[in-house]
């Protein structure tokens, strides 16, 4: 299995991707895929990641 | 390597030309190599056996008659199995295209048509290209040719595998986040992904509409040229003699993209950086100031792109995957918008890194993949003092020229004390594709 999940990972610090996990993990168990948690927890770790970054205060334009 | 299926297409296309041997004899020869090495390696899902020794004989009459489309002409080419060719299976490796059969030919398959080359069929891959090691196919796994016991790289594998062996002289792939250079790299061939829309990606299944990138795969730079250039409808590219000199100035990002390296791999990485310098280039270290960020922003949008794409039919045929892919696929579900949208702005910023690294600069030089050939079904690995997955270091230094569109090229560099191929990457400007093929092709007469 390609993600197994037991890659090191770090906690999550976000609580709004924490609360996004939690809530997407219930629905894999729901829908009765309980092996996809461990890919719902690697993207957990990249949005994290992602809205962490410094370019979301930054304002894009051509001109820049 | 003197079989005359294993020779780049400007030697075949020459002998061709001057009678020493026919468009027949190397498509026979590629033939004879399925034939002895497809079951062992699983290249090949289609196999246009008669209809290219039909199509190999036409050549040869046309070229005696005078009608010479070009270096092409004669040459058998394979496709990647994502890739349309009217009235034949278009399968994605996957159970999930069961029976699917093309109506019409993708446009650079017509453009290959125009140019005289010979189809002789359809490579295996990673299904739907989702993965880079391509040891998850509908047709089973294919496998490196210096060590069947491992993977070849992917998606686009079948092709790189083809071509290394003589199966065929050059095979068309597909690159969303590495998946032509990485194969070639660890298969020791040359790949090229384009600009992002240099060549139509019509009749091409999609992975994800906004990375996806349609190139050539073979055996020399001049080769790639060659093809790339009739994968846009110009059959009969300029070729100038590569200079004896090697007057330019590359850069290499060497922060992220040196940081997690197998041994080897560097040890090649260096002394072709130290093969460049003697030849007279000069190399400077560069900066991309948000390259740790690429892995978040790319997941961000291949995920949600492949599983729009796969919606319906993940919904339908959920068993149909392979477990895997469906997983991947799956996942991209819960992606939400908003952090598409983040994700979009941070290919933004990075595009803009990538072209302040190369103001100034021809290109930039850096390794094609982290590791070579990995075991067929390894998911881990450790490597710098951390376990990682396969599918990040496979990844991991091709992915951001998805992200931004710049071409990059992957030439080989070497061997491991395994004997494993090595391959090093350059990467040009935006709209210079042609330009990074002249200082690859000059970098390729200096590495030898």
């Amino acid at each position: 299995m390609a993600e197994s999940g037991r890659c090191d990972l770090a906690p999550l610090s976000d609580q709004r991707v924490q609360d996004w996990l939690e809530a997407a993990e219930a629905d894999a168990d729901r829908r009765g895929l309980p092996e996809l948690k461990p890919a719902l927890r690697r993207i957990a770790q990249a949005t994290a990641r992602l809205r962490a970054a410094d370019w979301n205060n930054l304002v894009l334009s051509s001109e820049d | 390597m003197d079989h005359l299926s294993t020779l780049p297409i400007t030697a075949l296309s020459k002998r061709i030309r001057d009678r020493t041997t026919t468009s027949e004899a190397v498509t026979a020869a590629c033939l004879e190599r399925i034939a002895q090495d497809n079951s062992r390696l699983n290249a090949f899902i289609t196999v246009f056996g008669e209809s290219a020794m039909v199509n190999a004989r036409n050549a040869d009459l046309e070229i005696r008659a005078g009608n010479d489309r070009g270096p092409l002409h004669g040459i058998p080419v394979s496709l990647k199995d994502l890739i349309d060719v009217s009235g034949t299976p278009t399968t994605a490796a996957s159970r999930v295209r069961q029976d699917s059969v093309a109506r019409r030919d993708a446009p650079v398959v017509t453009h290959l048509k125009e140019a005289g080359s010979v189809l002789i069929g359809k490579c295996n891959l990673h299904e739907f290209a989702y993965g880079a090691t391509s040891d998850e196919s509908a047709f089973g796994p294919v496998r490196h040719p210096g060590d069947p016991t491992r993977s070849p790289g992917g998606s686009s594998g079948g092709s790189a595998v083809a071509i290394a062996t003589g199966m065929c002289v050059a095979s068309i792939g597909t690159d969303t986040g590495g998946s032509i250079r990485i194969p070639s790299a660890i298969c020791g061939v040359v790949g090229l992904k384009p600009g992002h829309r240099e060549v139509s990606s019509t009749g091409v299944i999609p992975l994800s509409w906004s990375l996806d990138h349609v190139g050539p795969m073979a055996r020399s730079v001049d080769d790639a040229w060659v093809l790339f250039n009739a994968m846009r409808g110009d059959a009969r590219p300029r070729l100038e003699a590569p200079p004896s000199t090697l007057h330019c100035r590359l850069g290499v990002p060497r922060a992220y993209f040196l940081d997690v390296l197998d041994d080897e791999v560097r040890a090649r990485f260096e002394e072709a950086i130290s093969r460049l310098r003697a030849a007279g280039a000069d190399v400077e270290d560069v900066w991309i100031p948000h390259a740790a960020d690429t892995a978040s922003v790319y997941l961000h949008i291949v995920a949600p792109e492949a599983a729009a794409y796969h919606a319906h039919a993940i919904e339908r045929h959920p068993e149909a995957y392979t477990p895997n892919v469906r997983l991947r696929l799956e996942s991209g579900r819960y992606v939400l918008a908003e952090d598409y949208v983040r994700a979009q702005r941070g290919r933004e910023v990075l595009r803009r890194e990538v072209d302040a690294a190369l103001d100034g600069r021809n290109g930039l030089l850096l390794p094609t993949v982290t590791i070579p050939a990995p075991i067929i079904g390894a998911s881990e690995l450790e490597i710098a003092g951390r376990t990682r997955t396969v599918r990040s270091l496979m990844l991991r230094l091709t992915q951001l020229f998805n992200l931004t569109g710049h071409p990059a090229i992957s030439l080989p560099a070497g061997l491991t004390s395994q004997g494993l191929p090595c391959g090093i990457q350059l990467v040009g400007a935006l709209g210079g594709t042609q330009r990074l093929l002249a200082l690859a092709r000059a970098c390729e007469h200096q590495l030898g």
